[in-house]
């Protein structure tokens, strides 16, 4: 009988133990663990590929995040089955998805502005011509109309004293029909192609011509921003001698490769357009998955170090980026001069007319 | 007593030894192979990957295409490879509409460069004061005879893709970028044909058109390629004691390669995780140093080499690291789709195809099924354009099927629909019978040739068997090619069903030809023996 009792004791202390074990581990966290699936713009690939942010992801949110990349247009615009986010980089790609999917739940996560990178040689001839300045380290490209005219005008870069690059002067960017930062680039020349003020759908049909010609006369562009700014890197001034991107970019990739900080400084200039226009990084969440994933995205550990170590803005409201965080002396705490984006219905109509004509 | 127990110990020692390879193996499998499929040009590194594939315990097998033969396995979607390597990034964007290819990093980067003899540059005066060389300068020589060029296939090859484009944009007057109307215009259709059919040789992969070139020094004088692969075939001919090649970078006929090393997403964790680990492997930098000295160009920002040793990066040679490289202009994805399809059905070099077909007694049944879908693959044109293999106005088809004797022969001229459609039915009502002789009908498809090729195609022989041959022999046809006076025909074979590639090795081997599995990689192989027509 001692025997049986003692067996009985036994197994009521390792069941104790076990059902205890289930309930701490319940209270502990209120979610389970899940993997959820979106559609980003690339520009974001390496932060949510950053181990530090997976960990946090993980063991605070329980949360896996496994995405694929794509232009933010042709996410909006494609196949959102099996996919519990979108992370486009902008509103107006936001708003294009509005207009197809009534009762939208999104939140701005970043903010990043549109800004040009070029080579030291380019650059040292854009502020002979006077259409870059310098100013507390920083380059800022106070003529963005007589830039916008050269391209017009088709002017040839040996014109501007660059006999070393074939070609006529352009300003390179993504595919403006597919992906966000070619789009928003857009949005910005053709302001300029309209004396500086902001397009309506009276005056975009002015400038669709003008957008269109420059937009053929570049043929073949990457669908992506990480894409254009690495073959930027990568392949050199005479390849692309000057592009538009996000000033995330750089910010990333000098944090990632620290040992090369002096040369890039040397060789790669980054330039602040004035005008520019802001890119918003909102999430749009397709199902309640998301919500988990818009919270944990707000916390401030991930905030902060999305700006320390990727270079994005904050996009929650009230609070500001220090660039003093980054050791870098090119990048502005404000970005002060910017122009509003056309509204969603012009956007549309010049991706419709850059695709059929 | 001692003998006995060294006995023991040694059975012992080995016995632990073959147990350890045992376990090594069983890893290999159990991690599963890593599958690559990559540009030819990248056959060289392949010895790099190998050692990350031991030290890590991961088999890995790569397969070598060409990048827009990449860019179409993409398109399809149907993606068994793990990572893709083309030559240049323009290739995984335009074929990876099911967006299935991440994490793609620039691996190396080599400029397509006119590699031409040294001697011929310098009568050309391309040598001193370095001078700008433009594609009309390049055209014209060609046009006198002055040079003999040679240059991948454009719908299958990056770099043959790179210079067709340049030329394009040099018959279209030098436009800021390529447009649809370009294409159309009578004259630069004229001007490419006739352009084209003066290039001697198109091959379907840069890395086997730097083999072909040395093999064939004698009889060109130039290639476009990379510069990597320009270094490459200098290399092997100063071995050889022959005159090195002198780089030319074209002023409007630039193009970069930037072999991005991207990964195929399978939602395979353990995959991902091996090419993370390899693609960080080789952008390492004693791995980075390692490629550069391989000729291909590194490092993080731009394409100029602060420092390079100079017996690889000759400056004798026309390499300078330090020149600003500006390629040109590719235009919009859809003029691209238009122009490759145009290039395959009208300005390619018309080709003049035999095609032997092996309906002897041993392929009946899985070799004889095998044959004919494969022949529907090429004969029906709707099929054949989904893989760029349409036949052009001007191509010149003839089958001949046999056995132990030849069965039947039959030729069309052009590439209409109908006539190829007949062609089919033709080949899907054949039996097989009898003993098979490979040899007579690679005679007769010699003989058609010399006596029906007047236009001067570009002629090439398909022998499609299981090769084993029970009459004659390679002897006799050797003898028989001399007796008839054969010229220069590649003869590629491709194998079907219980297959024994012995003597088909033989046959290819002795023409330039190639030998092939039909099963494994029918389209590969058609693509392969049309491409180097």
């Amino acid at each position: 009988m001692k025997k049986w009792f003692g067996i009985f004791i036994f197994v009521f202390l390792i069941g104790g133990v076990f059902v205890y074990q289930m309930v701490t581990e319940k209270t502990k966290s209120p979610y389970a663990d899940i993997t959820i699936k979106g559609i980003i713009g690339s520009e974001k690939s390496n932060f949510l590929n950053n181990p530090e942010v997976k960990k946090i992801l993980l063991e605070k949110y329980h949360l896996t995040v496994d995405f694929k990349t794509s232009g933010s247009i042709e996410m909006v615009q494609g196949d959102t089955k099996d996919q519990d986010f979108l992370w486009p980089s902008n509103s107006i790609a936001l708003e294009l998805y509005k207009t197809i999917n009534s009762k939208v739940k999104s939140e701005t996560i970043f903010n990043s502005p549109i800004v040009f990178y070029s080579w030291t040689p380019v650059v040292e001839s854009l502020v002979k011509l006077g259409i870059v300045q310098k100013r507390n380290q920083i380059y800022y490209v106070v003529d963005m109309l007589k830039l916008a005219q050269m391209l017009e005008k088709e002017t040839k870069w040996s014109e501007i004293g660059l006999p070393q690059i074939y070609g006529n002067l352009a300003i390179i960017s993504t595919d403006p029909v597919k992906s966000n930062s070619g789009n928003m680039f857009y949005a910005l020349l053709s302001a300029m192609f309209n004396d500086g003020k902001v397009i309506d759908m009276y005056s975009v049909e002015k400038v669709l011509p003008k957008l269109c010609t420059y937009y053929q006369s570049l043929g073949y562009l990457e669908d992506g921003s990480a894409k254009l700014f690495k073959q930027f890197i990568s392949a050199g001034m005479g390849d692309k001698p000057l592009i538009a991107g996000y000033e995330s970019q750089i910010i990333e990739f000098i944090l990632e490769n620290p040992s090369y900080k002096e040369l890039i400084s040397k060789q790669i200039v980054m330039m602040y357009p004035e005008p520019t226009v802001w890119s918003s990084h909102p999430i749009i969440s397709l199902n309640q998955n998301s919500d988990r994933l818009i919270l944990s995205l707000q916390d401030p550990l991930i905030q902060s170090i999305a700006w320390k170590k990727h270079g994005f803005r904050t996009g929650l409201a009230g609070v500001q980026s220090n660039p003093e965080e980054l050791g870098l002396t090119q990048i502005p705490g404000t970005i002060d001069s910017t122009i509003p984006l056309p509204r969603p219905e012009v956007m549309s109509r010049i991706i419709e007319y850059l695709k059929h004509n | 007593m001692k003998r006995w127990i060294i006995g023991v110990l040694v059975s012992f020692i080995i016995g632990t030894f073959s147990a350890c390879q045992l376990n090594e193996e069983n890893l290999l499998n159990q991690s599963g192979a890593f599958h690559i499929v990559s540009g030819s040009e990248n056959i060289t590194l392949e010895p790099i990957i190998q050692r990350w594939s031991q030290k890590n315990k991961v088999k890995v097998n790569i397969s070598y295409k060409g990048s827009l033969e990449i860019a179409q396995i993409l398109e399809s979607g149907a993606v068994s490879y793990d990572a893709v390597w083309p030559a240049n990034s323009m290739w995984i964007t335009l074929g990876d509409s099911k967006k299935m290819v991440k994490n793609s990093e620039s691996i190396m980067r080599s400029p397509v460069v006119l590699a031409i003899k040294k001697s011929l540059a310098n009568q050309l005066n391309w040598v001193t004061g370095n001078p700008t060389v433009f594609v009309r300068d390049l055209l014209e020589n060609m046009e006198n005879g002055k040079i003999r060029l040679m240059m991948t296939s454009a719908s299958q090859s990056n770099s043959g893709a790179s210079a067709y484009f340049s030329f394009l944009n040099a018959f279209a007057g030098n436009p800021d970028v390529l447009q649809s109307e370009d294409l159309v215009k009578p004259e630069l259709k004229n001007q490419i044909k006739h352009l084209l059919g003066e290039v001697n040789r198109t091959s379907e992969s840069s890395g086997f058109l730097k083999t072909l070139f040395v093999q064939k020094y004698e009889q060109f004088d130039a290639m476009i390629n990379y510069e990597s692969l320009a270094i490459e075939a200098n290399q092997s001919l100063i071995k050889e004691g022959k005159e090195p090649l002198f780089l030319i970078y074209l002023a409007d006929g630039l193009a970069i390669s930037d072999s991005p090393f991207g990964y195929v997403d399978h939602n395979d964790s353990k995959k991902l995780e091996q090419f993370t680990s390899l693609q960080s492997y080789l952008l390492s930098d004693p791995i980075q140093k390692e490629i550069l000295s391989f000729g291909r160009r590194t490092g993080l920002i731009g394409i100029n080499l602060t420092e390079a040793d100079p017996t690889i990066f000759n400056p004798e040679w026309g390499i300078d690291i330090k020149k600003t490289l500006s390629p040109i202009k590719f235009p919009s994805a859809a003029v691209i789709r238009e122009a490759l399809d145009l290039y395959q059905s009208a300005f390619r070099k018309p080709s003049f195809t035999v095609f032997c077909l092996d309906f002897s007694g041993s392929m009946a049944g899985e070799g004889e099924n095998q044959l004919k879908a494969a022949m529907k693959q090429l004969l029906l044109q709707e099929e054949a354009k989904k893989h760029l293999l349409q036949a052009t106005p001007d191509d010149v088809t003839i089958i001949i099927t046999f056995n132990g004797d030849i069965i039947n022969q039959w030729m069309v001229n052009g590439n209409d629909p109908d006539n190829m459609l007949s062609l089919f039915q033709k080949v899907q009502s054949s039996e097989t019978n009898d003993g098979t002789d490979i040899y007579e009908p690679i005679i007769k498809a010699l003989e058609s040739i010399k006596t029906e090729n007047t236009k001067g195609n570009n002629p090439a022989i398909i022998l499609m068997t299981d090769g084993k041959s029970n009459e004659n022999n390679f002897e006799w046809m050797k003898t028989e090619m001399q007796r008839i006076n054969a010229g220069f025909v590649p003869i590629f074979c491709i194998t079907f069903g219980d297959a024994d590639p012995k003597e088909l090795n033989e046959i290819s081997g002795f023409t330039d030809g190639f030998v092939y599995d039909g099963v494994k990689d029918l389209i590969a192989a058609f693509k392969k023996a049309k491409g180097n027509n």
